[in-house]
């Protein structure tokens, strides 16, 4: 094994580049894929940009109620509503309560994590959440109504009974409430993963004080994982503030619609066409004005944050009395937050069960029918693909981002930090289109680079660069962990840039680019806008291009029937692109850092 | 311990390579397809190039598939050397680039409106096959000219628009089955309006064609102010969602009480619902709207592509369309399950004029979209719709008064744009419908001035009604 590595370590090209020259990549990067793109779609409206302030509005007083309570032929029920500000405030107070509440709910489970040992310590800690935050685009809007509807919800079923009234989650309310359970568990992932590698000494020195529970997670656990924090409420933020899901969820009441991610998608939606629209051009613009000052806040924080101790030893945390009650709130949560995916997955292993309470019988026929159908094969295969190089692709330029924006002291740091939080909220609908226009006018007459012949190309491209945000910001936080002295130490010794994220930054950063790698292969493989634009227009064949996300749209457009099988797909689509992208990013990982793969797998533990 | 993490390393690494090489195996694998019983081989015809023709549709791609089974299994596929076919359910955006780049053979499916545009602006090739046009003029079938005079599209069949039903959802808040749209001026209907639910799912005029249809069904039946009243009162009445698929889905699931659908969806929802869900054909207002059929400017394969559009014409093709798709073919389809749905329909068909709904089609949707669609309009509108039905229920208002209420809501609003003051009649309606369509800037501008002019109705009226009681 060491002789293979020494001879492929002996003709591996070095390269050679200076901080300056690494920034340029992530701004090339998403300028060239996500900026020019769909600043090509909406150049014409540049001019009517003033008009735009029309659409900049709240109002007061909000329409609406908190909730309101509706007795009903003898029973009660409880409506959770919300209110209504217009999209530009709901955007914002939905996106602060969100990620706020998300992220205070995953302290409460990171640290009643780092209680536990072997086995339940990965199953709660990484596993669970995992499971709890994996989309299911078009199905979840299914499961949504299925488990909450005022009347024949699972929920209402099971509580009416019991408490002597119903519960309604309907409007911006239902739309909070579903954020906080799909975007808890990420915010629990960076966290924890984060939590992981506090020097486990600090810990023992604070018991050997005296000091247990709650006094030692107070005084310094939550102290020292600040940036993870901050991280977490900043990406849970902007992935509130740019959700579809939810508000398509929700979206027969009014207030779920007055958001600005879902009016701008739906502005360029048409049966008549694409369209694009002064009010689209104006929320993206907003959106982005908003993410990058959110990011930008912390950027400053992170940059000047200094800890620097990074410890593989593992951290188990006394909590004494309190370890009992936050275990069963633990676990009370993540099975909140894992019911809607849960039930993506029991409708997988079903069948009959839309619209009824219960499903008509339990079959694997749904997984035969996926594995036997040439044409559902070929997009679970697709997809596997695709994840595995836009993960690998967005996951190294999410590496040469992070050090470039918080390790060098170059001009172009803030600009390359912008470069990698704007993707998240640049719709994907408008990429998709852009990429569609542009790259077809430009390489009509050179087919493996024209989009209508060559869509999987422009897939990847897109799929990276709209999902580095996932991919980097577990990085940031976690890099500012590393000592200095390493990388100056691996500088002096003739090591270059490349070298040094190669050798010194990766090791020890694998466990925040798992989490990273992980979350960007399930976005990745669940992409749904650009997948639909580029590569929805496809036969029932065995050799087609598209992904998963267009077949399901295709069949439950057809018949809704079909939700079982699509379910199915999905499901075994998700579990096979994000199992292949971290075997792939493991196995990279050990030849480009010369670790090995039994020592990359040690530092990746905990994942 | 360490050895058994090996082997399930060595086990995961196993299974990895294993997916790879077999997905390997199927991406390399030829384009094979599932052989149709009958379809021709190159060795069946060996005097014709063989032929694969590519149909850009809004079929979905099981619908495609269906057809392509039996179109390939067909006498006349053989006939013309044609091996197969393939359908692309294509954003209707980017069919001039098929058709200009000659990447098309056929155009299927899809709106009147789309079809006369790319008519207009050249990217159909005109249909002069003696034989098709024979065909078509034998069972009734409406052709489309160009300015030159021309066939520039066909109908093949037609497309049966009405609304489905939930029979649970009424029977829940003891509503009677409403016979037509009008029947929802009805304040019954209102009932879950008072207890925060909505009687209907409607979806967004500009993102289903279903909704379009009924809305311009509604306008041509009812008269422009009269259907702009009751669309208004059906706004309140409705969830407003983003798709046929989604308001579909809605009734079928009970979620809501009523929604617009196409006879395919209504049917659809029928099955999913285990018959709680039903398709009705509105009285006297179902909507047959033509589903076309035309040649793409720059088909390589002309003779090919007229000979399917032969075959969509055909006894046999209309049938596929009856079953496959339950289009109200113009051959009347005996023995097929859409035989006692013909019958139900045949009475109740509204005489649709589709070149008059074309004129002013696109500022229809936006300005429903903008006064009775729009989030905030729809909310102030179901606070004032509710307001003034429990002043019904109340006994403070009558029932004729309720309905000049509606009328005061719905009836066309006066707006102001560009400088300009006017009423937003069917005159201007056509004035402005194609600059609405195609400049991105005016049709902003128009969409904040209807929903400005809304809002400002709506706060008037609720305050009337609010000083009543």
């Amino acid at each position: 094994m060491r002789d293979i590595r020494s001879s492929l370590g002996s003709w591996r090209l070095e390269v050679r580049v200076s901080s300056s020259t690494l920034a340029l990549i992530p701004i090339a990067f998403t300028t060239i894929l996500l900026v020019i793109p769909v600043a090509y779609v909406l150049a014409s409206l540049i001019t009517s940009l003033g008009d735009g302030l029309s659409y900049v509005y709240v109002k007061l007083p909000p329409d609406g109620e908190l909730y309101r309570v509706y007795n009903m032929g003898g029973s009660t029920l409880l409506a959770l509503t919300g209110y209504d500000f217009g999209p530009i405030a709901n955007t914002l107070i939905l996106a602060s309560t969100v990620s706020i509440t998300a992220t205070c709910l995953a302290l409460v489970t990171a640290v009643t994590c780092l209680s536990f040992r072997g086995a339940l310590r990965l199953l709660l800690g990484y596993v669970v959440p995992l499971i709890a935050s994996l989309p299911a685009p078009l199905i979840s809007a299914y499961a949504i109504i299925h488990l909450f509807h005022r009347d024949f919800g699972l929920l209402n079923m099971v509580i009416g009974p019991l408490l002597g009234f119903r519960i309604a989650l309907e409007g911006i309310a239902g739309v909070a409430i579903y954020q906080i359970l799909s975007f808890y568990p990420i915010a629990h992932l960076i966290i924890l993963s984060y939590m992981e590698l506090i020097d486990r000494s600090v810990i023992e020195a604070a018991y050997s004080l005296g000091d247990r529970g709650l006094g030692v997670t107070s005084k310094i656990l939550v102290p020292l994982a600040r940036p993870a924090i901050l991280v977490s409420i900043s990406l849970i933020f902007i992935l509130s503030a740019e959700d579809l899901s939810g508000p398509i969820a929700f979206s027969r009441y009014n207030s779920a619609r007055n958001t600005m991610s879902y009016i701008a998608y739906y502005d360029f939606v048409s049966e008549l066409g694409y369209t694009i629209s002064v009010r689209a051009l104006t929320y993206i613009a907003l959106l982005t004005i908003i993410a990058v000052a959110v990011f930008a806040s912390t950027w400053r924080y992170l940059k000047s944050y200094s800890y620097p101790v990074a410890s593989p030893a593992r951290i188990i945390l006394d909590l004494g009395l309190l370890r009992v009650p936050l275990a069963i709130t633990t676990l009370l949560l993540m099975a909140l937050a894992t019911l809607p995916t849960m039930l993506v997955a029991g409708y997988s292993i079903t069948e009959g069960w839309f619209g009824s309470s219960t499903p008509t019988g339990v079959t694997i026929g749904n997984y035969v029918k996926v594995v036997l159908n040439p044409y559902y094969a070929r997009a679970l295969i697709n997809t596997v693909a695709y994840t595995v190089v836009a993960v690998m692709l967005a996951v190294t330029v999410a590496y040469i981002a992070s050090y470039s924006s918080l390790r060098s002291k170059s001009r172009l740091s803030p600009l390359v930090e912008i470069s990698t939080v704007i993707p998240i909220v640049i719709p994907g609908i408008a990429v998709g289109i852009g990429y569609f226009y542009l790259f077809h006018n430009i390489f009509k007459q050179i087919p493996i680079l024209d989009p209508m012949v060559n869509p999987p190309l422009y897939l990847v491209l897109a799929y990276a660069s709209r999902r580095l945000t996932y991919a980097s910001r577990p990085l940031a936080a976690s890099l500012q962990k590393i000592p200095l002295s390493f990388e100056e130490q691996a500088l002096n010794l003739g090591a270059k840039v490349v070298g040094t994220i190669r050798t010194i930054i990766l090791p020890l950063t694998l466990n925040p680019m798992m989490v990273g790698a992980l979350l960007t292969a399930i976005h990745v493989s669940t992409e749904f806008s650009v997948s639909i634009v580029l590569a929805g227009a496809h036969g029932v064949t065995a050799n087609h291009p598209a992904p998963v996300t267009p077949v399901v749209l295709g069949a439950l457009t057809y018949n809704p029937l079909s939700i079982h099988v699509m379910s199915a797909l999905l499901v075994a689509t998700l579990l096979t692109s994000t199992i292949t992208s971290i075997v792939a990013m493991l196995l990279v990982t050990a030849l480009t850092s010369e670790l090995g793969l039994r020592k990359t797998v040690i530092l990746a533990r905990g994942v | 311990m360490a050895s058994l993490r090996v082997l399930a390393g060595i086990v995961v690494l196993v299974i990895v390579v294993a997916g790879l090489l077999v997905g390997f195996r199927l991406l390399q694998a030829p384009g094979e397809r599932e052989k149709v019983t009958g379809a021709p081989t190159i060795t069946e015809s060996p005097t014709l190039a063989p032929v694969k023709l590519t149909v850009v549709t809004r079929l979905a791609p099981e619908e495609g598939e269906a057809l392509r089974s039996r179109f390939l299994a067909s006498g006349i596929a053989r006939e013309y050397g044609v091996v197969d076919i393939v359908f692309l359910k294509e954003d209707v955006s980017k069919w001039p680039i098929y058709a200009s780049e000659g990447r098309a053979d056929v155009f299927l499916i899809g709106g009147y409106a789309v079809y006369k545009d790319l008519c207009d602006k050249g990217y159909l090739k005109p249909i002069r096959d003696p034989e098709v046009l024979g065909v078509a003029e034998s069972i009734g079938a409406q052709v489309y000219r160009g300015a030159d005079g021309s066939v520039c599209f066909i109908a093949v069949s037609r497309t049966i628009f009405s609304y489905t039903v939930n029979t649970e959802f009424l029977s829940k808040y003891n509503l009677p089955e409403p016979t037509s749209w009008g029947d929802l001026l009805n304040p019954v209907y209102s009932k879950p309006l008072l207890v925060g639910e909505s009687f209907a799912s409607f979806p967004k005029p500009s993102k289903s064609t279903t909704a379009a249809r009924t809305a311009q069904l509604i306008l041509q039946k009812y008269g422009w102010d009269e259907g702009w009243a009751l669309l208004t009162v059906i706004g309140a009445l409705s969830y407003i969602v983003e798709s046929s698929e989604k308001a579909r889905d809605d009734v079928a699931l009970g979620v809501s009480g009523l929604a617009p659908t196409v006879l395919v969806y209504g049917v659809r929802a029928e099955e999913a619902s285990g018959g709680k869900a039903r398709f009705v054909a509105a009285r006297g207002e179902v909507l047959p709207d033509v589903s076309p059929v035309a040649l793409a400017m720059n088909t390589p394969n002309e003779r090919a592509a007229l000979a399917f559009i032969k075959w969509l014409l055909s006894p046999e093709g209309q049938r596929a369309l009856a079953e496959l798709f339950y289009y109200l073919p113009y051959v009347k389809p005996e023995g097929t399950r859409l035989e006692d749905v013909y019958e139900k329909v045949k009475g109740n068909i509204f005489n649709y004029d589709p070149e008059d709904a074309a004129m002013w089609e696109r500022a229809a949707i936006y300005y429903f979209e903008s006064a009775i669609g729009d989030p905030d309009a729809n909310t102030l509108l179901k606070k004032v719709w509710v307001k003034a039905v429990e002043l019904y229920n109340k006994g403070v208002i009558r029932g004729d008064e309720l309905r000049s209420i509606a009328i005061k809501l719905g009836s066309p609003l006066t707006i102001t744009l560009e400088g300009r003051t006017v009423k937003f009649t069917k005159d201007y309606a056509v004035e402005i419908n194609k600059r609405v369509a195609e400049d991105a800037s005016f049709r902003s501008e128009f969409i904040s001035a209807v929903k400005k002019a809304a809002l400002e109705r709506y706060k008037v009226i609720l305050r009337e009604l609010e000083a009543r009681g």
